[in-house]
C-alpha cells in the first residue's frame, strides 16, 4: 500500500491529466446534457435558491455541465487575443452595417405586424371613415367652377393610378398563381410519405416512410418549386411565403435552410402556431430535440389543443426518452382526435411505448 | 434613468430594458456596445468547428429579436457583468445548436453497412477489413468509465458541508478545465474573489491528499 505523500500526489495528478483528456474526447462527441439550459441560467445567476442548490449538485456530478461552464467563462472573457483583434479589424465594420440593416428591417417588420394583428379596429374605422367621406361627396352638389386644367390633371392621375392598379393586379395574380401551384406540388410530394415522423402543419395525413419513394420527375418538380418560391420570397418576403418555402425545403431534406426561413418568419409573427410547429419539425429533423421541444411548447402555449403540436411533442418526448410525458401527450391527443389516420398512428405509438 | 440622459450614458441593464420594445435608437446603442463582444464570443466558440462566425453572429441577433424579443424579456440580471454573461450564453447556445445540426447531418449522410459484403465472391464485409476503432479499445473504455467516476467519488468523500457542490465545481473547473482562479472568480455565478477561489482549490487538494492517504494510492 502506498502511503507516501509524494507518490500520492503523482497519482492524483496523472489522474487529472487522463481525466482532462477524456473531457476533450467528450467535447468532440458533443454530448448534450438535459440540464444544459439550467447550467446557462446558473452561469448568469438567474436561478432562485432552490434551483441553485439543485443545479449546483448536478454540475458537481456532471462533466458536460462543468465543461459548458468552463467554455462560457472563456467565451465571456473581455480580453481579446491578437488573432481575435485581427479578425475583428478585417470584418467588424462591414458586418456592423449588415447587422444594423438586419435589426432595422426586423424591427420594422415586427412593428407592421403588430399594427396589422393588434389593431383591427383601426382598419374598420378607416373603412368607415372612407365610407362616410364618399357619402358626403355624393350628397354635395357638383361644383362646375373647377377649371378645365384641374379636370385634365385629375383624369391623368386617374389613368395613371388605373394603369398601375392593372399592372399590380397582374403581378399579384402571377404571384398568387406561383404560390398556389407550389402548394399543390408540395402537398402532392408529401403524399408520397412525410419527411420524418413529425407532422408538418396543415398537411393532410401521409404515411411516414424511411425513404420516400419520390421519382426523378417529382424531385425535379420539387427543385423547380423551391427555385420559384425562393424568387417569390426574395421579391416578397412575407412570413406566409417564407413558411411555404420552408415546407418545400423540408420535403427536400434541406432542414437547415428551412430553419433559417422559419426563424425569419417567426420574427415577424412571433406567436404563429404553424410556424412554431414547423420550426419544431425542422429542428427535430436535424436531431436537435431540446430546441424542437422549446418551439413545440411555445406552440402549445398559443393553443393547447393544436393537434399537430400535441402529436409532435409526443414524438419529441419519445426521442428524449421521456416516456411518461410522451404517454400523457398521446393520451391527450387521442381524446381530441379519435378516428383520423393520425389517431391510428398515435394509438400504435402509445402501444409501443416501453 | 433620467429623462434626458443620452443612451450612451445609461447602464447596460437599462439598455436591455429599452431594447425589449421596438426602440430603434436603443438598438443602435445596443449594436455600438455589444456587437464587437458578441462577434468575439461567437468567433471563439465557432473557430475550432470551422463554422462561419459572421453568419452565426447574425443568427444571434435574429435570436435576440425573435418572438417579440422574448430572450431580452427573460433577462432578470441587475449588474453590468450579468448582461455580458447573458449575451455570452446566447452566443454559446447559437453556436452549439449549429454544431449539433451539422453533426446530425453528417451522421445521417454517411451510412455504410458494415455487414453487407463488399466483395460478393469472397463475402468480405467492411468490418472484416477495418481495424477496430479506438473508441472500442478496452483500455480507453475502462478509463472513460472508471476514472471520472472515481474522481467524483473521491471529491465526494473529501468535501462536505453546505458548499461541497460549489467547491467541487470550482476544483473541477481549475484542475480539469484549466481555468485560472481569477477566471473562476470572475464568473457571475461564483461571486468570490481570486484569493478565495485559490483557497478553495488548495483546501480541496489537501483534503483529497488526506482521503488518498487514508485509502491508499494503490486502490486507484
Amino acid at each position: 500500500m502506498k502511503t507516501k505523500s509524494c507518490e500520492t500526489e503523482v497519482d492524483v495528478f496523472s489522474y487529472f491529466t487522463i481525466a482532462r483528456k477524456l473531457l476533450e474526447l467528450k467535447i468532440m462527441e458533443n454530448n448534450v446534457c438535459s440540464y444544459e439550459a439550467k447550467t446557462l441560467k446558473y452561469f448568469t445567476s438567474q436561478l432562485n435558491s432552490d434551483e441553485l442548490a439543485e443545479i449546483e449538485a448536478h454540475i458537481a456530478e456532471c462533466d458536460e455541465c462543468c465543461n459548458t461552464l468552463a467554455a462560457l467563462s472563456q467565451m465571456a472573457n473581455k480580453e481579446e487575443s491578437i488573432v481575435e483583434e485581427s479578425f475583428l479589424y478585417n470584418n467588424l465594420a462591414a458586418e456592423e452595417k449588415k447587422i444594423r440593416e438586419l435589426v432595422k428591417n426586423t424591427l420594422a417588420n415586427s412593428e407592421e405586424n403588430i399594427k396589422e394583428s393588434n389593431n383591427p379596429s383601426n382598419v374598420v374605422s378607416l373603412a368607415d371613415h372612407q365610407k362616410s367621406l364618399n357619402e358626403k361627396a355624393i350628397s354635395k352638389p357638383f361644383k362646375w367652377k373647377i377649371s378645365q386644367l384641374a379636370i385634365a390633371a385629375s383624369l391623368a392621375i386617374f389613368l395613371l393610378v388605373g394603369a398601375f392598379a392593372v399592372l399590380n393586379s397582374q403581378n399579384n395574380n402571377s404571384t398568387n398563381e406561383t404560390i398556389a401551384k407550389s402548394i399543390e406540388v408540395i402537398k402532392e410530394i408529401n403524399q408520397m410519405g412525410r419527411p420524418n415522423d413529425l407532422r408538418i402543419s396543415e398537411f393532410d395525413y401521409a404515411p411516414s416512410l424511411e425513404s420516400r419513394g419520390s421519382t426523378e420527375e417529382q424531385k425535379s418538380k420539387l427543385a423547380t418549386t423551391i427555385e420559384n418560391l425562393t424568387t417569390e420570397v426574395e421579391k416578397n418576403p412575407t412570413p406566409t411565403n417564407q413558411q411555404i418555402l420552408a415546407k418545400a425545403l423540408m420535403l427536400s431534406d434541406n432542414h437547415q435552410k428551412a430553419i433559417k426561413q422559419l426563424s425569419q418568419a417567426l420574427v415577424a409573427k412571433p406567436a404563429d402556431i404553424a410556424i412554431l410547429t414547423d420550426l419544431a419539425v425542422a429542428e427535430a429533423a436535424t436531431k436537435n430535440y431540446p430546441q424542437a421541444l422549446i418551439y413545440i411548447n411555445e406552440a402549445l402555449k398559443v393553443n393547447p389543443n393544436y393537434l399537430e403540436a400535441i402529436f409532435n411533442r409526443a414524438l419529441i418526448f419519445q426521442q428524449l426518452k421521456q416516456y411518461n410525458d410522451a404517454r400523457s401527450d398521446w393520451e391527450n391527443y387521442l381524446k381530441l382526435d379519435t378516428n383520423s389516420p393520425w389517431a391510428v398512428e398515435a394509438k400504435k405509438q402509445l402501444e409501443q411505448l416501453p | 434613468m433620467a429623462k434626458d440622459e443620452p443612451l450612451q450614458a445609461i447602464s447596460s441593464v437599462e439598455l436591455i430594458a429599452l431594447c425589449r420594445s421596438n426602440n430603434s435608437d436603443a438598438w443602435d446603442e445596443f449594436i455600438n456596445r455589444f456587437h464587437r463582444y458578441i462577434t468575439v464570443c461567437v468567433f471563439r466558440e465557432s473557430r475550432s468547428h470551422k463554422l462561419d462566425p459572421l453568419e452565426l453572429t447574425q443568427e444571434v441577433f435574429l435570436k435576440l429579436l425573435a418572438n417579440d424579443r422574448k430572450i431580452l424579456k427573460d433577462f432578470h440580471g441587475k449588474t453590468e457583468e450579468s448582461v455580458f454573461a447573458y449575451l455570452a450564453t446566447i452566443a454559446y447556445s447559437t453556436v452549439k445548436d449549429q454544431i449539433r445540426r451539422e453533426i446530425a447531418q453528417k451522421r445521417s449522410a454517411i451510412v455504410v453497412s458494415l455487414d453487407k459484403p463488399i466483395d460478393l465472391q469472397q463475402e468480405i464485409s467492411l468490418k472484416d477489413i477495418l481495424p477496430a476503432g479506438t473508441e472500442t479499445s478496452p483500455d480507453l473504455m475502462f478509463q472513460e468509465r472508471i476514472i471520472p467516476k472515481k474522481l467524483k467519488e473521491l471529491l465526494k468523500s473529501a468535501l462536505s458541508g453546505a458548499n461541497a457542490a460549489r467547491d467541487t465545481i470550482i476544483f473541477h473547473l481549475h484542475i480539469i478545465n484549466g481555468l485560472s482562479p481569477r477566471e473562476i472568480g470572475e464568473m457571475p455565478n461564483v461571486a468570490l474573489n481570486t484569493n478565495n477561489v485559490q483557497t478553495i482549490i488548495t483546501r480541496t487538494k489537501e483534503r483529497l491528499k488526506e482521503v488518498l492517504g487514508k485509502k491508499g494510492a494503490v486502490e486507484l
